[in-house]
């Protein structure tokens, strides 16, 4: 009875609470969606209906989080207990069933049912749910509202892109009788474009293009023509003499002009977009790749091939040189990339020459460049790029140290015996025991390190553990035994000292050799060092192409070491001076030549006449006939080259046409633009030899030099 | 009167007012400072609403007058109050209708004006002439922003450089572009420094032949300034040379083979035997080369020949070449083959040393070119400098390889670069293009002419006098006619072969003068307001110079001196007050803290 009073107010309640938060959620939902939404349909251009979809979502995603029209009953009355301390915190009697009450719940129940019907239906606080919502919204307003005029100056490069896209475009002028124009261009199949229409008569097409007007004039007319270059008539045709047709495939660059009924129209430009040779880019190997011997004898080639339309085919054009000398001979091999050329216009490919595959062995030349052809079929080919191997059998001969000046051969012989050792090795590899491998490779960097000792010491460089240590001096005499003076030096004190003494820069040692020959030393002894690490590792093979660069760098240090010898002079037989210029010369005759020779004509002499004329038309337009002769000359010289670089000097042309048929109305823009378009045909004339003019003083300077000199 | 009195009681009252409230304030520190301040501002007070005068001199007497001349300053006349203001332009006396317009300065001679103050920039020279008489004293405008000096090559021929030099003054605050402009195209440019008068030189190639106006640009913010520059270009005649080789040389062969294909006349005689010539001759009539005459020489500009065959010509042969140079202004360009010193009279002027080190690539610098050459081999011979020669070309290090001499009326040229083929092989013609015009040009005889033409007021305007001088045979008969207008000639006193015509331009732009034998002459007439800054410029520089030499003895004797109130600027009188108060204020600041 009263209770149902009080439920009944109690869903009011609750029915607002549901209400409010849903309108809230709305209006957040809303505001989300305008911010989102200006977001991306100004600065992403999408379409206004992202917006309502941000909405749409957002709405849904706040609606579900929240579960507003979830609320129990129980947290009504508690949300209204603590809003109202009238109620006296039992508004959840209310709902509990009538039976369920004692005695003192029944009395407060009735209080409460009567304090509920004098509370409002919408409890102040209702108002706060929306309070943010709202600022949101207005938020979002005002940022959509920034945006936009944000945008307007963000937009404006683009819009002034636009504004000088259209001013590349500017409005041509049309002949009255021309109703509509279409001009479709079909560019060519190496293309890969489609057909494309526009209705302007300035034409940009490509190498090879075909272009077909269809002009529908407004009248019936009798005869219509393009005239193309000021020379070549092609005529359009029409079954009704209202539309009407011609096509032409471009191969050079140009302008023209329609004709109807006799009457030109203005110049319109021919512009041809050439296609450019494929592009290749070697990006390894190096333009010259020498393989030490020791390194693996393969080649990667790695290019990239691009091309404006398309890529048809590209491979390597590889040359082997074998022998020396006259007994050269070549081998050619054409190789294809492992790559399927289908007409993209970018490739990245690569191959690997195996150098051996081709049979090449030491000393040979591998010569090899790449070639590509685009969909045009022209073809362009790079630079020659040549990959050697180091020759083995010159380096391990022994032909320059025996008859050459022989300085020191036997640390040469070392090096080679290093070398030689370790090849054996490595043949032996298989055949003997692991541990036999690791030791006779270690020998062999003891050998190394004291070949490197023993350098060492050229350049007054001190080994780790030499000073005073016998045992070091015993490994270097046993190695090869060349070096025997102990019984010589028996008593000899200093030779005693000298192993305890710290000697810096020994005064010999410091001018044994150049610099440079130092320098080389040096970078011998890090090969060395190189050499010994791998041969120290058991990695003989790795160890070779160090000890080979250590044998050719110790090797140009014998060639250089060898002494020069001049050639013995010669004296010639004393000259009889009195014979001299004696002879009999009566049979001589004076050769003349007589010849006239005109220097070449000038091909800008015209143009370079018209200037004056030019320069009169700025304050004065009458000319004379001899000056419009002149002014057309110049047009004509300006139509050559206007039909070969219709971009630079159409403007100039039709200026030009301007000028010679305004009459009196000249336009100052068009002098400028003739004047700018001559300035830059014409080439600085050199200047010649000339005479001054002398004074024209009736003599009087001559007068007075006479007088001077008497 | 009355009010003169109540302001200085008013005045000390308030002082006295001041002082005891100053005595009676709390705060007696700085009590001295502010009682000055005080009173010094009550005087200041006082001074500015009394006029305050003194007795002084004024040079300035009751008979002077002042003329007005464009450019002056309406602001500055203040000065000469009470005197009569005259103005012989209209368009002044519109700007300024206190002044009175007189027809011309000569109307004020003899009005018994005791000084006449000129103002702004100044009179032309016929108007200045016809205030004679009057004592005149100049009070100049400085010239207002723009070119102030100007100069160029007006006639120039084909392949030469057209150099435009002069100043601008710049009065602004903000930087001045200058532009060169030809055939609409800007050729080169220069800047001018804020408040800075700046000299400039642009230059350029004129690729055209005949007349054409360029345009100097002055440009700001936007064009301040827009002169035509008039500038003809002729083409060049080829010349006729004479080369002697002792022996065939590649030297030889590309000069001839160069100079020929450009359309020059040589005739080419080379030693290839005792006695025995081979002669070439291109573009020219066979001439027999085998000795040397006068009448042959006297048909070719210059002679190119290598030392051993001028030193070997026989004497009479020398005597002739040397009878033609002293005398007949024939050129010669001597190409040195040996080091030394030699008595003859082709290199007296010229001793050839060789310089320590090895033969080296090295560039050139050419007389007149800013560039240097391409590098060439130079096995480092060159000429000792000398004070009776000039330097053509020298190896960069200030040692001459090529120089000229005059000897008599020709022209020795010497140079001891002998391989300046390896240019030509080396495809580049610019460098030895240049190398042989120099000589050449420099040695080449000069032209005849029977006249010779110039404008003697360079900067002609409309409606003004623009003065044209002929050099020539003088004849009475011999007028010209300038857009068909006759104009007959004035001969100068002195030199009878100068004369002068007279003719007011009516259009601008390029006026032709047609002598009496049918040859048009181009000269160039200006609109009216050209060239503003250096009219200005002008005009004050003139004005100054006539009354310097012309009218100073006057002025000082015919001064009145005359006693005179001069009431003392109020200005200081505020500063005064000012400056009292500020310090007021601040003290009262300080002791509050």
């Amino acid at each position: 009875m009263a209770n149902t009073q009080g439920i009944h107010k109690l869903q009011q309640v609750k029915q607002r609470y549901i209400f409010y938060r849903v309108l809230a959620a709305l209006l957040l939902a809303a505001a989300l969606g305008i911010a989102v939404g200006a977001v991306l349909f100004i600065v992403f251009h999408l379409p206004v209906y992202s917006g309502i979809a941000v909405f749409v979502v957002m709405l849904l995603i706040l609606l579900a989080i929240s579960k507003s029209w979830q609320i129990s009953d129980a947290n009504i009355a508690a949300m209204l207990n603590s809003s109202y301390a009238e109620l006296e915190e039992s508004a959840q009697l209310i709902i509990k069933p009538i039976n369920e009450l004692n005695l003192l719940e029944t009395l407060q129940v009735q209080k409460v049912n009567e304090i509920l019907q004098t509370l409002p239906g919408t409890p102040k606080h209702y108002a706060g749910y929306l309070k943010f919502p709202l600022i949101a919204l207005l938020v979002a307003v005002v940022f959509g509202a920034i945006l936009s005029r944000v945008d307007l100056s963000n937009n404006s490069p683009l819009s002034a892109a636009e504004i000088q896209q259209k001013k590349a475009l500017p409005p041509e002028k049309v002949l009255p009788q021309i109703e509509s124009l279409s001009i479709s261009i079909t560019p060519p199949a190496y293309t890969h474009k489609p057909q494309r229409e526009q209705d302007r008569f300035t034409i940009t097409v490509e190498d090879g293009g075909r272009v077909s007007w269809n002009i529908k004039t407004n009248i019936i007319i009798k005869n219509a023509y393009l005239l193309l270059n000021d020379k070549e008539v092609i005529p359009l045709k029409s079954a009704d003499n209202k539309g009407w047709s011609a096509q032409k495939v471009f191969n050079k660059p140009g302008f023209y002009q329609v004709g109807i009924d006799g009457k030109l129209s203005e110049l319109y430009q021919i512009q041809l977009i050439k296609d450019t040779p494929p592009l290749i880019h070697i990006k390894t190997p190096k333009p010259y790749t020498y393989i030490d011997a020791g390194e693996v004898p393969k080649v990667t080639v790695n290019t990239q091939v691009s091309d404006d339309y398309g890529v048809n085919n590209a491979f390597i054009n590889a040359t082997v040189a074998k022998g020396k000398g006259e007994s050269v001979k070549f081998k050619e091999y054409k190789l294809a990339f492992p790559t399927v050329f289908s007409g993209n216009t970018k490739y990245d490919v690569q191959r690997v020459i195996d150098l051996n595959a081709l049979k090449m062995e030491p000393g040979d030349e591998l010569y090899f460049y790449v070639q590509a052809h685009d969909t045009h079929n022209q073809q362009s080919r790079t630079d020659v790029y040549t990959v050697a191997i180091q020759d083995t059998a010159e380096l391990l001969s022994m032909d320059g140290v025996l008859t050459g000046a022989n300085i020191k051969p036997e640390f040469f012989r070392s090096e080679r015996q290093i070398i030689i050792d370790a090849e054996q090795l490595l043949k032996e590899k298989d055949t003997i025991s692991a541990q036999r491998f690791k030791d006779r490779s270690n020998d062999l960097g003891i050998d190394q390190k004291l070949l490197r000792l023993r350098y060492g010491k050229f350049l007054g460089e001190e080994a780790e553990n030499n000073i005073g240590d016998d045992r070091f001096d015993k490994d270097d005499h046993d190695h090869d035994g060349s070096e025997d003076n102990g019984a010589s030096d028996f008593g000899n004190a200093q030779k005693a000292i000298e192993p305890y003494s710290h000697k810096h820069d020994n005064a010999e040692d410091a001018t044994y050799f150049e610099p440079a020959i130092k320098e080389q030393l040096k970078a011998t002894l890090t090969e060395m060092w190189k050499a010994e690490l791998q041969l120290r590792l058991f990695k003989p093979q790795a160890a070779l192409p160090f000890a080979y660069k250590a044998l050719r760098l110790l090797k140009d240090l014998q060639q250089k070491s060898r002494s020069y010898v001049a050639k013995a002079s010669y004296k010639p037989t004393p000259l009889k001076w009195e014979k001299r210029l004696s002879g009999e010369l009566d049979k001589i005759i004076s050769p003349t030549d007589k010849e006239t020779l005109k220097p070449a004509a000038d091909q800008h002499e015209t143009l370079k006449k018209a200037v004056t004329v030019l320069g009169k038309l700025k304050y004065n337009p009458k000319i004379n006939d001899s000056e419009k002769r002149l002014l057309q000359l110049a047009n004509l010289q300006l139509s050559q080259r206007a039909s070969v670089q219709p971009a630079a000097y159409l403007p100039a042309l039709s200026a030009m046409r301007r000028l010679l048929w305004a009459g009196e109305k000249i336009n100052a823009a068009d002098i400028g633009i003739v004047e700018r378009a001559v300035q830059k045909t014409l080439v600085t004339v050199k200047a010649m030899p000339k005479a001054e003019a002398a004074p024209a003083d009736m003599g009087l300077s001559a007068d007075y030099f006479k007088n001077l000199n008497r | 009167m009355d009010s003169k009195y109540i302001i200085i009681i008013i005045c000390i009252l308030l002082a006295a007012f001041s002082v005891w409230w100053e005595l009676a304030r709390a705060n007696r520190s700085r009590l001295l400072l502010r009682g000055i301040s005080v009173l010094l501002a009550i005087a200041a007070l006082a001074c500015i609403a009394l006029p305050i005068s003194y007795n002084g001199d004024k040079t300035i007497s009751g008979n002077d007058a002042v003329l007005l001349t464009d450019g002056f300053d309406a602001d500055s006349l203040s000065r000469f109050n009470g005197l009569k203001i005259y103005t012989a332009d209209s368009s002044l006396h519109k700007k300024y209708p206190q002044a009175k317009l007189i027809s011309t300065p000569a109307d004020l001679a003899g009005t018994g004006i005791s000084q006449l103050h000129i103002t702004g920039f100044g009179l032309e020279e016929d108007e200045l002439k016809q205030l004679n008489g009057v004592p005149l004293k100049f009070h100049p405008q400085s010239a207002p922003q723009g070119i102030t000096t100007i100069s160029w090559n007006a006639q120039l021929h084909e392949g030469g450089e057209l150099r435009v030099q002069g100043s601008y003054k710049n009065t602004s605050a903000q930087k001045i572009k200058l532009v060169l402009k030809g055939l609409s195209t800007g050729l080169d440019s220069g800047i001018v420094q804020p408040n800075t008068i700046a000299t400039f030189d642009l230059k350029t190639r004129p690729k055209h032949i005949g007349r054409s106006a360029y345009t100097l640009l002055a440009i700001g913010k936007d064009t301040l300034e827009q002169e035509a520059i008039p500038v003809e270009i002729k083409p060049v005649k080829p010349l006729k040379i004479l080369m002697l080789a002792s022996a065939p040389d590649f030297e030889t062969r590309f000069l001839k083979n160069w100079l020929t294909q450009n359309g020059y006349a040589v005739a080419c005689r080379s030693a290839i035997s005792k006695d025995k010539f081979n002669s070439e001759y291109i573009n020219i009539d066979q001439l027999p080369l085998g000795s040397i005459s006068a009448t042959l020489l006297q048909k070719f500009d210059a002679v190119i020949g290598d030392q051993a065959t001028l030193k070997t010509l026989k004497p009479v042969e020398s005597a002739v070449l040397k009878q033609e140079v002293t005398q007949h202004g024939l050129g010669i360009i001597i190409r040195a083959d040996s080091a030394g010193r030699s008595s003859s009279w082709l290199q007296q002027n010229f001793v050839v040393e060789i310089l320590p080190g090895k033969e080296i690539a090295t560039a050139f610098n050419l007389q007149g070119s800013t560039a240097k050459t391409a590098k060439l081999n130079f096995d480092r011979t060159v000429l000792r400098t000398q004070t009776s020669t000039q330097i053509l070309v020298d190896d960069g290090q200030a040692h001459p390889v090529a120089a000229t001499a005059i000897a008599g009326t020709g022209r020795l040229v010497y140079t001891t670069l002998n391989n300046t083929f390896n240019w030509m092989l080396a495809g580049n013609t610019a460098d030895y293009t240049a190398y042989w015009s120099l000589l050449i040009s420099n040695a080449a005889r000069k032209a005849p002419v029977a006249q010779h033409w110039e404008v003697v007021s360079p900067l002609a305007v409309l409606n003004k006098p623009a003065l044209l001088r002929l050099n020539g045979t003088f004849n009475a008969e011999n007028s010209i006619s300038i857009n068909g207008i006759k104009s007959p000639p004035r001969q100068d006193e002195l030199l009878p072969f100068e004369q002068v015509f007279a003719y007011y331009p009516e259009s601008e732009g390029w006026q032709p003068a047609t002598q009496q034998n049918g040859v048009t002459q181009w000269w160039y007439a200006y609109k009216k307001d050209s060239w503003p800054a250096l009219h200005a410029a002008e005009k004050i520089a003139l004005t100054n110079s006539y009354i310097a030499t012309h009218n100073n003895l006057v002025t000082v004797t015919k001064q009145i001196h005359s006693l005179q109130q001069i009431e003392v600027p109020k200005l200081y009188f505020y500063m005064l007050l000012f400056a009292a108060c500020t310090f007021l204020w601040i003290e009262q600041k300080i002791s509050f803290r």
